[in-house]
């Protein structure tokens, strides 16, 4: 990893000498309705013959960056807008207003504009711009994704946040990174998706017939994280992030270095590295002991284009140690049920520490993602997706290891025990060694004027490898393959997109109990299909209507069929079961748009109706007696199930400077099955909040201010006796960020301050895995400079 | 062909990266030096002189499987002491933990626990800070009848946690075993 970050340096270095000399522009400008005036907020950006863009963020203002060249054309396009292209000249900083006029119909050119994405215009897509990603920096990845409608968070202290998308995390998700499905052991609540929070320029929720494309699992949706498009031209760019975060005094440093056509090879090459080095957080009432982290992270992104076959690859390196909150781990029940009445572990502290000791985790997560486009011209094009990760998760349990040493001699002996036991602190109480190989190739072509049709086979091969004492997860070999097919088509003035996929997916799992010498051999296959279907329909410039219907499937994961150990967070020892068969979703979404002047309404609902939904729930009457006591049992098992819910946005433009928004969500689970609603799911929560954004103001280009406040209600809905405490009470925070763009130099910083939770509000919120020991961090002071260059 | 060297380079360079980890089969299962304990057993001498009596509280396989397959009745004679001491034994590995246990002793406590009102039990052994340790114990029964005794191996991350009284949030030991006063 070092070495990646060296060389990462160097090619910085020399790039930045390569590059002097060239003048740069920078374009600011607001994108409205040539009707209604009103602010058109997602609209894309892009400057002609580059890969450069961005996305129009809040009150329809978008900002280009080191634009190369004296006279630059800019595409505007919007879906429901005819795109317009503008000519952009004179002086270095550039103001422009781009007003787009609506098309009565979706048009082909819109559908076009839609194939760079993992969505389709038929669909419900959340989308992250990169402007957005930009103020999350520092944070996690899920933390990034905070802010989309329907997104909330699974918490493990302040190192650890696993996003969840309508009711659906983990196995339910997939998370596609530079077009390759994430492999993790994502099957953990405490397992955080292994993405850099520096790498991605733009992140986009998916949920809709084109998940079909990225397999099973992608039933509760598709989060695809793209890395900044590679620069064609030869021009050179790079950026470097700094952040500072007061509440765990965490430092994070992002930098990223890119050129095109390198000495005229026309090779694109792009060199990023991170750092995240954080200390123990502070709740407001004391500090989380041994909950701070570190992470290095590196990525190569390398693109060629020879003819008609167009190469990209990249190879990244995920490494992080998180420490684990000390006082999260108890020894049994008891243990827990006197921490919940104490409301705190036994002894807390307030003294700071960088020092990460036990628990904690050790990831590595390594990604090779090749991704080879023919372009076939009138045929169409083929592209193939190669990908390898590799993911070594080690899990260092807090228990003391009691170690006897051997030998007849007193003194061999005492060396003999401290031998043993500096290897048992090296050795973690569990590994998972996960290698993932997935190939896939499709074929993209248009039929007629107004069908697009890409059709394609995917496989992956996967094997984990367990070492240590804990019998979560087994050794196990799984293969799959899949065929699928995708259509997008215009009907009169209604965009229509349908997919189909069946897969095939077999498990070979060599379970082996404890203290047993023999493992078992499992094997099972599973096999069944996936269809989905949705439309988008714009009857006025005011009114946009999309729904998706479908159905999915994912096959019992390994944890939930050979899961045979306590889980220490939660205290609980959890079964699986090996004759689990397959869940089956059948799922609706439709969405309302509606624009008028400067009043901008976006409400999505859902529903999906599952059969066969796994979960693990208790059986009371056979607690596990162990020698360490008596466990809550609890065992996978399968349920009729649904899942729904709805998320509202809403903006209003008070005026050109002032945005009063709003953004709701909320999710019903229930257990059909047993009439009970389903454990962990989000409570109701919604954000109202006012952004306030000039021109230019303070001295600063673009300056905002935006103050919020985030509402969350108790979880009402949970089954009596099913956790240890009841949800914690409802809570709201409110947050508070300021910023703008300075120009020292030739260059336009960005900086930007937040506050969140302004009043160190103490609080526990349903989805913490720690609500039990703590509350949630506290006040949080946030500065983030990024100098582009 | 240009595909193949940028992806072998790029292979190269994850190598590098990585060479510093190894999983040699050597690694294979750790389970060893996580000693766990599965079997506990509560020795007793009448104080007056008598033969030794040992109760057993043992799960061969480990947590989880199968229940524990030995839970003795603890039996005692009635207005009769003893001396006592506990044992905590791995029986895979063969290994009495017991001793471990007492060099770390000021960051253990074991809690008794009686129901029922037949027995006595009170730790006398002490640790460097003149507090209870447990492992040595005076037991005497108390009235006839049956009851329960749970002995609970309490462990204190920080010593200064541990004061006599107070229990910890980290047990490593809680069996309970019956017992019978004619």
């Amino acid at each position: 990893m070092r070495t990646i970050l060296v060389v990462a340096l160097a090619c910085m270095s020399a790039l930045t000498l390569m590059q002097a000399g060239v003048a740069d522009i920078h374009i600011h400008g607001i994108v409205r309705d040539s009707v209604t005036r009103a602010p058109l907020i997602g609209a894309t950006v892009r400057v002609a013959n580059t890969s450069q863009g961005t996305v129009v963020g809040r009150g329809g203002v978008f900002h280009l960056h080191d634009v190369v060249g004296d006279t630059v054309r800019v595409v505007v396009s919007m879906i429901g807008y005819a795109s317009k292209a503008i000519i952009v000249t004179g002086g270095v900083d550039r103001r422009v207003e781009v007003l787009l006029a609506p098309a009565a119909i979706l048009s082909k050119a819109v559908m076009v504009e839609g194939e760079t994405n993992a969505g389709m215009p038929a669909q419900h897509v959340e989308v992250l711009s990169q402007a957005h990603v930009d103020e999350h920096r520092g944070q996690t990845f899920a933390d990034v994704l905070r802010t989309v409608p329907g997104v909330t968070i699974i918490q493990t202290g302040p190192s650890i946040s696993k996003p969840m998308y309508h009711g659906m995390t983990g196995l339910r998700l997939v998370t596609l990174n530079a077009g390759v499905v994430q492999e993790g052991q994502q099957w953990g609540a405490e397992h955080a998706p292994e993405i850099d929070p520096f790498a991605p320029a733009r992140i986009q929720v998916v949920a809709g017939p084109s998940a079909v494309m990225y397999g099973p699992n992608a039933i509760g949706g598709v989060i695809s994280v793209e890395p900044r498009p590679l620069p064609t031209g030869n021009e050179a760019h790079g950026e470097v992030n700094i952040n500072t975060f007061t509440n765990n005094w965490q430092g994070a440093l992002g930098a990223w270095l890119e050129a095109g056509d390198v000495l005229g090879s026309g090779l694109a090459v792009r060199v990023q590295g991170s750092t995240r080095r954080a200390g123990d957080a502070a709740t407001p009432a004391f500090r989380l002991t041994n909950s701070g982290f570190s992470e290095l992270n590196g990525a190569v992104d390398l693109g060629l284009t020879i003819g008609d076959v167009e190469v990209v690859a990249r190879a990244s390196l995920f490494g992080t140690t998180l420490g684990i909150f000390s006082g999260s781990h108890v020894g049994n029940s008891t243990n827990l049920q006197r921490v919940i009445e104490r409301g705190r572990p036994l002894s807390v502290t307030d003294a700071f520490s960088y020092d990460i000791g036990r628990p904690r985790q050790e990831i590595e997560h390594r990604l090779l993602s090749i991704q080879t486009t023919l372009n076939l011209h009138d045929a169409g094009t083929v592209k193939v997706v190669y990908g390898w990760q590799r993911n070594d998760r080690s899990e260092f349990d807090a228990h003391n290891s009691r170690i006897v040493g051997r030998g007849d001699d007193p003194v061999e002996r005492a060396r003999d025990s401290v031998a043993r036991l500096n290897r048992a602190l090296a050795t973690p109480a569990m590994q998972l060694l996960l290698d993932t190989y997935s190939a896939d190739a499709r074929w993209t072509v248009d039929v007629g004027h107004d069908v697009r049709l890409t059709t394609g086979v995917a496989g992956q091969h996967q094997k984990n490898t367990r070492f240590g004492s804990v019998f979560l997860v087994p050794d196990y070999v799984a293969n799959g393959l899949g065929g699928f097919a995708f259509a997008q088509m215009m009907v009169g003035d209604v965009a229509l997109a349908a997919g189909v996929r069946y897969d095939v997916r077999t498990l070979q799992a060599d379970v082996r109990a404890r203290f047993a010498t023999e493992s078992v051999r499992h094997d099972r296959t599973f096999a069944s299909g996936t269809a989905s279907i949705g439309a988008a329909w714009e009857p006025s410039e005011h009114w946009l209507v999309r729904a998706n219907v479908g159905t999915g499937w994912r096959p019992p994961h390994v944890n939930e069929l050979f899961s045979n150990d306590v889980h220490h967070g939660t205290a609980v020892f959890e079964y699986g079961d090996s004759l689990l068969q397959s869940e089956r979703s059948v799922g609706l979404d439709a969405s309302v748009r509606y624009r008028q002047s400067d009043v901008e309404i976006y409400v999505t609902g859902y529903v999906n109706s599952f059969d066969g939904y796994i979960l693990s729930v208790p059986d009371r009457n056979n607690p596990t007696v162990t020698v360490r006591g008596a466990f809550p049992t609890f065992r996978f098992t399968q349920t009729p199930a649904t899942i729904a819910g709805a998320d509202v946005r809403a903006s209003w433009a008070l005026s050109n400077a002032l945005n009063l928004y709003g953004v709701t969500s909320i999710v019903r689970g229930t257990d059909v099955g047993r009439n009970q609603p389903l454990f962990m799911m989000p409570a109701d929560r919604v954000r109202l909040g006012t952004h306030l954004h000039f021109h230019d103001a303070v001295g600063l280009h673009d300056p905002f201010l935006d103050v919020s406040v985030v509402a969350v209600d108790r979880q009402h809905r949970f089954e009596a006796n099913f956790d240890y405490a009841d949800p914690p009470p409802g809570y709201a925070l409110v947050d508070v960020s300021v910023g703008g763009i300075a120009s020292i130099g030739n260059h336009d910083v960005r900086v930007s301050a937040s506050v969140s939770n302004l009043f160190d509000t103490r609080y526990r919120d349903y989805l913490s895995r720690f609500r039990y020991m703590a509350y949630d961090v506290g006040r949080n002071i946030t500065v983030r400079i990024t100098v582009p260059f | 062909m240009l595909t193949r060297l940028i992806a072998v380079g790029l292979v190269a360079g994850l190598a590098v990266g990585c060479s510093d980890h190894g999983h040699g089969p050597h690694d294979h299962d750790h389970d060893h030096d996580h000693d766990l304990i599965n079997r506990v057993t509560l020795f007793v001498t009448p104080v007056s002189g008598g033969a030794e009596q040992a109760f057993v509280w043992e799960d061969a396989d480990g947590p989880g499987g199968n229940a524990p397959n030995r839970i003795d009745t603890i039996r005692l004679a009635a207005g009769t002491s003893y001396n006592g001491r506990l044992e905590f034994f791995n029986t895979k590995e063969n290994k009495d933990l017991t001793s471990a246990i007492r060099s770390e002793r000021d960051e253990h406590q074991v809690f008794f626990t009686v129901e029922g009102n037949v027995m006595a039990v009170a730790a006398s052994d002490i640790d460097s800070r003149n507090l209870p340790v447990g492992l040595e114990v005076l037991v005497s029964s108390v009235r006839s009848g049956s009851g329960t005794l749970k002995i609970e191996l309490d462990h204190f991350d920080n010593t200064s946690d541990k004061n006599g009284i107070t229990r910890s949030d980290e047990t490593d030991v809680a069996v309970t075993w019956p017992v019978l006063v004619p």
